[in-house]
């Protein structure tokens, strides 16, 4: 991988980029609303949700990358088919209907943001054809597909993608619960090991049980005021 | 989920039933054919339920699933047909002897058919380990509810989470003729291993033990915001009344999914009774039958 292409990377995982990420806590809010997540437990809390929750997004971002570099060299005759599939099989295991919108409305706005950056004929055809085909496509799917495009060794792609998602989740506690910068930046740093366990694990049709999580973001919408949209 | 691989002198039950929708006088009524039953696993006969639908409830002679056994059971609903499936009691799963037990059930339910599946909760005693999968195939404008509850183990003996695995795969795939494969709309891949992984994590139950799951789907025009709308009214009640955590969500498509935590399975049967009777009557516009056990 290049080095310009290797800052594009970067760049597409920047917490700053404007497609929205900050406005989604996952069901973090409603956990911390109801008293069950504290900063002092913090850490544990993202351990066990990476190990969960973590090889699916890892997986997405790995069969995304497959099709982005496929795409890259020209694409096979089942390569809309493909892609069409893998985002309706995120979005059929995503069960709690806030997160899975949350993964949808930031995944297509970094496609159409990736796009229009790269400015290629087949990326903008499999823009086209996937606004065509409906449904919708998945954060980790496109970041894949983003690091497929651009050249980026397959696991660092996950490990960038997952470090993404996890300073994201940090940074909805942080808005959240009282948690300190220096804190929040350690719970991180503290968390690279297992992101790059996780995103080397990547294989097959990952198990997940996050179940206190996905049932605080089906509570979501019941809370009587919310900081996040999920 | 991988499979566990050649069985080791376990059991290898078998049941295939398929439902069909007829007449008896001047109403419509759905008639159960056994075409396949191996032990452990046995029907004895349907019960016809006030509404038409068949009511099977599914028999384990061996009492609860051993080590090494691996169960099929495949059921298909052909058009118009209602069936209401549950056990007879609790299914347990025994310590761990001669490998990993497997149950693989499939549904397939046909244009304008309705399947409840309703069985009593899963109790993985201690040492034991198991793998389920179940394949929930929809045709157009076909129903499901569908609920499973999983106690953290022999409570009364002191167990909690002693079971060496368990792990389930779920999946609800609608069919159509306009696609060339079916769309997944719900799919759930868990491997429990609590000496691996501590399920009292905040990250997994966090502070409750029995988990519970409830699927509705209807192929076609159901307006589902509504349905979850109403049902997390419910989910809300539940709470506040029981200390149990409900949560409702639609799905991708075509249906909602409940899931429950809680700290005790009854209460958590309850609840999943009050919301499969509520989503009947938005769905359906009819009175949920609880299933009887003894008739």
């Amino acid at each position: 991988m290049s080095i310009p292409n290797w800052l594009r990377l970067v760049h597409l995982a920047d917490s700053a980029l404007p497609i929205g990420g900050t406005a989604h806590s996952y069901g973090l809010e409603t956990l911390v609303d109801a008293g069950l997540l504290v900063p002092g437990q913090l850490y544990e809390f993202l351990d066990g949700y990476l190990v969960e929750a973590g090889p699916l997004e890892a997986l997405c971002c790995w069969r995304g990358h497959a099709l982005g570099r496929a795409l890259r060299e020209g694409g096979t005759a089942t390569w809309v088919d493909e892609w069409v599939a893998l985002n309706q099989e995120c979005s059929a295991v995503k069960l709690a209907r806030e997160s899975r919108q949350a993964s949808l409305s930031l995944g297509g706005r970094l496609l159409h943001l990736f796009c229009a950056l790269e400015e290629n004929t087949s990326l903008s055809g499999l823009l086209e054809r996937t606004e065509a085909m409906g449904g919708g496509v998945h954060q980790s799917c496109v970041f894949g597909l983003a690091g497929g495009w651009l050249g980026g060794e397959p696991s660092m792609v996950a490990a960038v993608c997952l470090r993404q998602w996890v300073a994201g989740l940090v940074a909805a506690c942080q808005k959240l619960a009282p948690l300190g910068q220096v804190q929040a930046a350690a719970i991180q740093w503290q968390l690279y090991p297992r992101i790059e366990e996780v995103a080397l694990a990547a294989e097959g049709r990952p198990a997940m049980f996050v179940p206190l999580v996905e049932i605080a973001s089906m509570r979501h919408p019941a809370l009587p005021v919310r900081l996040f949209i999920s | 989920m991988n499979d566990p691989g050649a069985v080791v002198g376990g059991m290898q039950g078998a049941l295939r039933l398929r439902f069909r929708s007829g007449v008896q006088g001047v109403r419509r009524v759905t008639v159960v054919d056994t075409l396949v039953q191996n032990p452990p696993l046995r029907v004895v006969r349907p019960f016809v339920l006030p509404d038409g639908a068949a009511l099977v409830h599914l028999h384990n002679l061996s009492g609860g699933i051993l080590g090494g056994d691996r169960l099929n059971m495949a059921v298909e609903l052909l058009p118009g047909a209602r069936a209401q499936l549950t056990t007879t009691g609790a299914s347990r799963i025994y310590g761990r002897r001669q490998g990993i037990a497997w149950q693989e059930n499939t549904f397939a339910v046909g244009a304008g058919g309705l399947l409840e599946y309703l069985p009593d909760p899963v109790i993985p005693y201690a040492g034991s380990a198991y793998r389920q999968r179940t394949q929930f195939v929809l045709g157009p404008d076909a129903g499901l509810f569908a609920w499973e509850v999983v106690a953290p183990g022999r409570e009364a003996h002191g167990e909690c989470f002693g079971y060496e695995s368990f792990g389930w795969e779920w999946e609800v795939l609608v069919a159509s003729e306009a696609a060339l494969r079916p769309l997944p709309i719900a799919v759930e891949r868990v491997l429990l291993t609590p000496a691996r992984r501590p399920l009292l994590s905040l990250a997994r139950l966090g502070p409750y033990r029995y988990m519970a799951t409830l699927l509705v789907c209807r192929v076609g025009g159901v307006q589902w915001d509504r349905v979850e709308r109403a049902l997390l009214a419910l989910a809300e009640q539940r709470g506040l009344a029981e200390g149990g955590w409900w949560g409702v969500s639609t799905l991708s498509a075509h249906g909602v999914v409940v899931k429950g935590l809680g700290q005790n399975g009854r209460r958590l049967l309850d609840g999943l009774s009050q919301f499969w009777g509520l989503a009947k009557e938005l769905l359906y516009a009819e009175k949920a039958i609880l299933p009887r056990k003894i008739y």
